[in-house]
């Protein structure tokens, strides 16, 4: 049953309908992110609740207030004389003929007639707008206040890069797991994680202490753990495939320019950088810098390559930096980006654990060194099966946590990462940026990313960036800085129709985890289907 | 056709215009023993009450606004039934009349006693009264004094 609201009284396509409650609907029990359905004269309009307000018809009430105390001019005035407005902004028509049942919502571009009658949504409503779970749409969470399943389409959500927004300790991480099971259960891309926090691939702990469980356990057959921390991982018993050695010869100078932040260098150690690798070749470089020693002989090639001495002494600082992470060897036993690449190929997930190399140089250093050279596969790949000699290679999906640090402004435009997020969906990579505070990075990428999926905001800058560039802006201030603090997210942009406030679907529980599950298990059955097919052709 | 008129106005006085009744019953104890001792006062006084139209009724139809004719002179007036009273305080469009009704009596008394007596007729009488008064708020809204004066008079 649709449960009336109240009536449109007036409103613009631009700001959005008020509606004027019924003095039956109690405005107590209106939130903002809640779904209302319009029923205008040709056609219906779906909308969220963006504002609600108190009026009254005279302001003489405001001044000389009645006495409500006596219940029966409390009831006699609520809805007459005072009353509640509930601010709509319509978001797409459905509509009312058959032609337009087979087309779907649509956006909209008008608004309802007045007094057209506004009901809260029904849970078909909300199936008809966000369909119902199937191969290619994942389960996220539920509106709020109902049971409806909203559901992303992952299919299209992985063909761009995508943002994950929030406080720290909102759940950006829980969401991100359920996002990353998504995509895996559905298997719409292949992913590749850099996994600061170890949170990814095997257990961890939750806020309350509680053991969660994560991908490999999920998807053993299809996730492999690769780690840089040997020791730590297997004090934590997680079952990895394969150890990360990086060689000196593997970085190049424009890994070190990157990182020139981190390590505090000036912008001639960074000119020196190429300099030194022009003169030692790509793959010495860092070995023979560190290995020079005080003396004429120094000396005299600094001279020769117009180095100064500071900026020397700057550059030689920032290498000792790197130097000392342990994972770093002269020459590394195997070639990891190679290793990477042949699970990715193989549709086989990847999630690179740091364990206690949580500091940023050697996550900048790592994320970016092997997507660098990740990128430069798939580029290749991709260019090839245009040229029709090759398969397409899978959609790549990369996700890297604390975002602002390679997306900035000041590093975005030679980042790797910056680049992915401009233009590489046309190489079938994209991006899943998980950040807190989302005013770090640069306004470029922000605009570029297809869907966004913020939990609770309050910096006003953080909010600023994160809805730049969405119609009706403020509305959604409101919404976003009114999310409770856990489980809650604001999901809006490619992959759903509407923006959309979730309260995020369960995770953590011994049922929740059923749910993953029988993905896996129908993929097992497709797969013996496949194979028996197979044997009697 | 049947006229609908809500009790506006009530008075007792002497037959002949302008004449004041004169003070009685000095000795009397009760006021039964005044007329007794006086049987000519029964002739010399009549009762008249006044009433606002309010609506009329034509075949099966209730209107809620002023008929086109008046009502004869020497029509039979008969008290509504309370079922009469309920069909037609169904809707409450006779309170604009009265509240825009010039009387001797002020409005928010003859709203509200018209209210009261309406609300007998019903079981639920808060009911009734709460729509009443939600109607009067919309009715009365640059007005809200009255508005306060006529809710006092109707609620429980």
């Amino acid at each position: 049953m649709n449960q009336r609201l109240g009536i449109v009284v007036s409103g613009s396509l631009n700001k959005g309908v008020e509606v004027r409650l019924d003095s039956s609907a109690s405005i107590e029990d209106m939130a903002v992110g809640r779904f209302v359905t319009i029923e205008g004269k040709k056609r219906r309009f779906f909308g969220m609740i963006t504002d609600v307000s108190l009026e009254v018809i005279d302001q003489k009430l405001t001044l000389t207030p009645p006495d409500v105390s006596d219940p029966f001019i409390a009831e006699v005035l609520a809805g007459t004389s005072t009353f509640g407005i509930i601010h709509v902004s319509p978001q797409l028509t459905i509509g009312g003929d058959a032609e337009s049942l087979l087309e779907g919502p649509q956006p909209v571009k008008t608004v309802p007639s007045h007094f057209s009658v506004v009901n809260l949504a029904s849970q078909r409503d909300v199936e008809l707008v966000f369909g119902t779970e199937d191969e290619k749409r994942f389960f996220i969470g539920t509106p709020l206040d109902m049971e409806t399943k909203v559901c992303l389409d992952l299919d299209v959500f992985v063909k761009r890069s995508n943002g994950v927004f929030g406080k720290s300790g909102t759940g950006k991480t829980f969401l991100t797991r359920l996002l990353l099971i998504g995509i895996l259960q559905k298997g719409t891309a292949v992913n590749l994680v850099f996994d600061m926090h170890s949170e990814y691939g095997w257990e961890s702990q939750n806020e309350q202490g509680r053991k969660v469980k994560a991908l490999k356990q999920f998807f053993p057959s299809k996730v492999a753990v690769f780690t840089l921390d040997e020791e730590g991982s297997r004090r934590r018993r997680v079952s990895t495939d394969f150890v990360v050695r990086i060689g000196y010869d593997e970085i190049e100078p424009e890994d070190i320019a990157l990182l020139r932040q981190t390590l505090n260098l000036t912008e001639a150690s960074v000119q020196a950088v190429y300099q030194l690798a022009r003169e030692f070749g790509d793959k010495r470089w860092i070995e023979a810098t560190l290995r020079l020693e005080e003396g004429d002989e120094t000396k005299q090639l600094l001279d020769k390559l117009n180095i100064h001495d500071s900026t020397y002494r700057n550059l030689r600082r920032g290498l000792e930096t790197i130097r000392r992470l342990p994972f770093l060897l002269p020459h590394a036993p195997d070639n990891t980006v190679k290793r990477i690449l042949e699970y990715l190929d193989r549709g086989t997930n990847v999630i690179l654990e740091f364990g206690r190399y949580t500091d940023i140089t050697a996550y900048i250093l790592v994320a970016n060194l092997l997507t660098r050279r990740i990128y430069a596969r798939y580029r290749e790949a991709t260019e090839q099966a245009m040229g029709g000699d090759a398969m397409q290679p899978r959609q790549l999906v990369i996700t890297i946590e604390e975002a602002h640090r390679f997306l900035n402004p000041e590093v975005a435009s030679q980042t790797i990462f910056g680049t992915i997020a401009r233009e590489m969906r046309k190489y079938n990579v994209t991006l899943l940026v998980i950040d807190q505070r989302p005013s770090g990075i640069d306004s470029e990428v922000m605009s570029q990313l297809g869907t966004k999926i913020t939990c609770l905001l309050d910096n006003e800058r953080d909010v600023d960036s994160v809805l730049a560039g969405v119609i009706n802006k403020s509305e959604f201030k409101s919404v976003l800085s009114k999310l409770e603090s856990k489980q809650q997210a604001l999901i809006f942009g490619h992959a759903v129709p509407v923006p959309v406030v979730v309260r995020t679907r369960e995770y953590g529980s011994a049922e929740s985890y059923k749910d993953f599950i029988p993905g896996e298990e129908a993929e097992v059955g497709k797969q013996a289907e496949k194979d028996i097919e197979q044997l009697w052709e | 056709m049947e006229l609908y008129g809500i009790v506006s106005n009530a008075a007792t006085t002497s037959l002949e215009p302008g004449r004041r009744p004169i003070a009685r019953g000095k000795d009397e104890t009760t006021e039964e023993e005044i007329f007794r001792s006086n049987p000519q006062l029964l002739k010399l006084l009549k009762s008249e009450f006044g009433a606002l139209v309010v609506g009329h009724r034509q075949g099966d139809k209730l209107y809620h606004h002023l008929p086109p004719q008046p009502a004869r002179i020497h029509s039979f007036v008969y008290q509504c039934s309370p079922d009469e009273v309920k069909e037609f305080s169904q809707s409450f469009d006779f309170l604009n009349i009265l509240i825009n009704a010039h009387l001797p009596v002020p409005t928010e008394e003859l709203i509200s006693a018209s209210l009261r007596q309406m609300s007998q007729a019903y079981e639920d009488r808060r009911a009734f009264l709460v729509a009443a008064g939600k109607e009067l708020a919309i009715l009365l809204s640059g007005d809200l004094n009255q508005l306060k004066a006529i809710l006092g008079r109707i609620r429980e």
